[in-house]
């Protein structure tokens, strides 16, 4: 009777917990090998919105004259997969001292 | 029979020379003061030393490059100089690149200077690479100009992966209305 008990119990909690994890899966209905593609799919989706709009942002100043945030940029050890997986840097050392970008005042406009 | 195996034969021959299409490998590269400049309307000047391009590969080698000067001058003119480099599903592997007072310069109306040492492009890898650029200085100059500096990386899919990348003083400038100076050292993108 206890064990029939303790059944009962176990099984409302499953199914309770797994409702939850149910909720908001919109590709459950999807065949587990489409799963993955269709994420890389929506990673770069997003990687393009972002590029879209950083160069948007970018542009060529905000129309007052001053410069583009991008303008006159150094890059020193910097990672920009652009939201790919698996082209991630590994094992690098990246010394550089005194490196200098230099844009003169009448740049950038 | 015997044809069949000459065609097999013939195919393997033509697809091993394939394979080996663009390879720096085991060499030795080096060039002291070299010069390469051009002038005048939309002009261009290319320095390429120890360029593997198209599966380009430089693998167990050793670039050397010290005081190499490219060069020009005029409307929309462009100075490239690479040093170390490779594109098209590039690779660089096992190597020593090193560059030592390079100079790159662009002057003029639109004109553009770009300089990559120890550098990948398009699905590029720079692998067990040791890359330095000492006094290494790119420069343009004139209304909407544009200076790029990159030093050892990778880029379009690129993978930088057990390398040292050294860039001691190292300057790159624009000069000009709506100019603009990118440097990137030690970048993947």
């Amino acid at each position: 009777m206890k064990a029939l008990i303790l059944k009962c119990l176990a099984i409302a909690m499953l199914s309770a917990a797994s409702a939850q994890a149910f909720a908001g899966e919109e590709m459950l209905d999807v065949d587990t090998r489409f799963r993955a593609k269709i994420a890389k799919e929506k990673i770069k989706m997003e990687a393009l919105e972002r590029r879209a709009q950083s160069a948007s942002a970018n542009g060529n100043g905000n129309g007052n004259g001053t410069p583009a945030p991008s303008c006159g940029s150094q890059s020193i050890g910097n990672l920009d997969t652009d939201g790919r997986i698996g082209a991630t840097p590994r094992e690098v050392f990246v010394f550089a001292p005194n490196a200098i970008n230099l844009v003169t005042a009448s740049g950038c406009k | 029979m015997k044809s069949i195996k000459l065609a097999v034969i013939a195919a393997l021959t033509l697809s091993a020379a394939g394979a080996m299409a663009g390879e720096v490998i085991n060499s030795t590269v080096s060039a002291a003061g070299v010069v390469n400049s051009s002038a005048g309307l939309a002009s261009s000047a290319l320095q390429n030393i120890g360029v593997a391009e198209q599966n380009g590969h430089i693998g167990n080698s050793t670039v050397l490059v010290s005081g190499a000067v490219n060069s020009s001058a005029g409307l929309a003119s462009s100075a490239t100089q690479n040093v170390g480099h490779t594109s098209g599903n590039g690779r660089i592997d096992n190597s020593l690149v090193l560059g030592n007072g390079l100079v790159n310069s662009a002057a003029g109306l639109a004109s553009t200077a770009k300089q990559q040492v120890g550098f990948a492009d398009n699905n590029g890898r720079v692998q067990n690479t040791f890359i330095s650029a000492t006094g290494a200085t790119n420069s343009a100059a004139g209304l909407a100009s544009s200076a790029t500096q990159e030093i050892g990386g990778a880029a379009n899919n690129g993978v930088l992966q057990n390398a040292a990348v050294l860039a001691n003083g190292s300057l790159n400038s624009s000069a000009g209305l709506a100019s603009s100076a990118t440097q990137r050292i030690g970048v993947a993108r």
